[in-house]
């Protein structure tokens, strides 16, 4: 007998897996924020201890509401600059609280496009926009990227929202707002999955079997 | 042909096999190309042995003996897993309580109020998202009794609650605000430490803290897994921030409904030595030989 068989024969092959913490510097989330100030007719961010916003560098909630037929207008988010690490990005993940009784209200859905680093080339699969919730962070799956390419300050991923809905039945989230307004609202945060490869505090780290060299083989490819 | 070896000692090859074919693809991962090709030809040859031992055995009624040795007998090749139990002192949860009281939240001591016996919080979101509540920090409690490595971090999001409000009282054209019918409120985390070191999140801001919540399919993770040894504490941010419903100024008429979230948070921690219980072995996840890491200011 050898230490493969030894004690699990005549268990049927039942094996017991228990779910574990990815390891240090694995499947860790960098989030996205609206830093920028300038106005949205869709999107507004939710500051803890503060009035809601234009854009914040603090908070990832941005809540949104339909404002035209159709598609609304865009937004830009950003990662902020890690100074303190060479990550490598492994995932995109969203997290969307819809009304659970959306009664007659048009929210419409929050869609996504465009996810790049410092300028680079997008790492969605789908050249224009697409449901956020094929990123959803419930999901059983991650969803797919183009690449796993390396994040290193000044770089900042970048990722471009917007709403589409059949009708521009919301308003910019705001202070006192009717109830009509309200119930067009839902409120997300955007993630990017990283793992830390080199963290100036905390050392290197080795990535997940998933981020290895030997699981991101290729050939070729004008951007190799 | 080789025949020159019984039913025992074919069990036996093909064991040899099976082990050393799990030890390659181990290190398949981790060596660089020239290696990785010759392991993969060396794979393909044990391949090759398995296939013709596996041929030998229905020829000489050994193919029970066969299977157990390839760790698949009587499930007809199909491999079954079962959720189980970490192990003894694994991914044990070691709660945050609100040591000190923000106004807006709710604890076991009160609104407003802090609580060192129960970790759950009941934040009520304001009825205008034009002022939301500010953070509110929270405390593991000294553990004298162990020494802990830290492997992650939890958020229990138990409920999201939309009142619907009374009913408007004046005619049809004022919309009545309907039972959940506005989005549930977002917890957001920041700044997990210990003993006033450094962060262990990726994040040095606020994010949202769904991506640490225990309903989510995997866990996630942290900067580090340090030790966690009384007097030391572990602390965290949290702050709950949403719509608690329309400002009843601009609708005139009705009571707005009231929103509420509830949540606790957890530390997940390895016991790695316990005063009553003894010392444990950690999950694989917390072995040195997953924790390599090279340089860093902190180490």
């Amino acid at each position: 007998m050898s230490l493969a068989t030894d004690l699990s024969d005549g268990i049927g092959g039942l094996k017991f897996v228990a779910t574990a913490p990815p390891g240090v510097g694995r499947l860790c989330r960098i989030p996205f924020y609206k830093s920028d100030s300038s106005a949205s007719t869709t999107f507004q961010v939710l500051v803890p201890g503060s009035a809601i916003s234009n854009g914040s560098s603090v908070s990832p909630v941005l809540v949104a509401s339909p404002s035209a037929a159709g598609i609304s207008d865009s937004i830009l988010m950003q990662t902020p600059q890690i100074s303190w690490a060479t990550l490598r990005i492994v995932g995109f993940e969203v997290s969307i609280n819809t009304p659970a009784n959306m009664a007659s209200s048009n929210i419409g859905e929050v869609v996504v496009q465009d996810l790049k680093i410092g300028g680079g080339a997008n790492l969605f699969v789908h050249e224009d926009y697409a449901p956020a919730n094929i990123y959803a962070s419930g999901n059983d799956s991650f969803s797919g990227l183009r690449d796993y390419p390396l994040l290193k300050s000044p770089n900042v991923a970048q990722v471009t929202v917007a709403v589409a809905g059949a009708a521009a039945a919301g308003a910019t989230p705001a202070a006192g707002l009717t109830v009509s307004d309200v119930q067009t609202q839902q409120a997300f945060c955007c993630n990017l999955v990283v793992e830390i490869l080199q963290d100036d505090n905390y050392g290197s780290h080795i990535p997940g079997p998933y981020a290895r060299k030997g699981a991101m083989v290729r050939r070729g490819g004008s951007f190799v | 042909m080789s025949w020159n070896y019984g039913a025992d000692q074919q069990a036996q090859k093909v064991a040899a096999l099976v082990e050393k074919k799990a030890q390659l693809e181990a290190a398949l991962p981790v060596v660089d190309d020239a290696r990785a090709a010759a392991i993969e030809s060396r794979l393909d040859r044990i391949e090759a042995q398995i296939k013709k031992e596996i041929a030998h055995a229905q020829a000489i009624g050994n193919v029970e003996a066969v299977k157990a040795a390839m760790g698949i007998d009587g499930i007809g090749g199909l491999e079954f897993q079962a959720q189980a139990p970490a192990g003894v002192g694994r991914m044990v949860r070691l709660p945050f309580y609100p040591t000190s009281g923000v106004a807006g939240y709710r604890t076991a001591g009160g609104a407003g109020l802090a609580s060192t016996t129960v970790p759950v919080i009941t934040a009520t979101i304001p009825n205008n998202q034009g002022n939301s509540l500010a953070g509110i920090t929270l405390n593991t409690p000294q553990i004298s009794w162990a020494t802990l490595r830290i492997v992650g971090f939890e958020t229990d999001i138990h409920t999201s609650f939309n009142d619907a409000g009374a009913a408007a009282a004046l005619g049809a054209a004022v919309v009545t605000e309907g039972l959940n019918s506005i989005y549930a409120p977002k917890l957001l985390v920041q700044d997990l430490q210990i003993g006033g070191g450094a962060n262990l999140f990726t994040h040095e801001d606020y994010a949202d803290g769904e991506i640490y919540d225990s309903a989510q399919p995997e866990f996630c993770g942290l900067r580090d897994y340090p030790i966690l040894k009384s007097p030391n504490t572990a602390q965290v941010t949290v702050a709950a921030v949403g719509n608690g419903g329309c400002n009843s100024a601009t609708v005139g008429v009705g009571t707005d409904g009231a929103q509420t979230i509830t949540f606790s948070c957890a530390l997940l921690c390895e016991v790695l030595q316990d005063d009553n219980y003894g010392s444990h072995i950690p999950g694989p996840y917390a072995r040195k030989g997953a924790m390599v890491r090279r340089g860093g200011s902190f180490v």
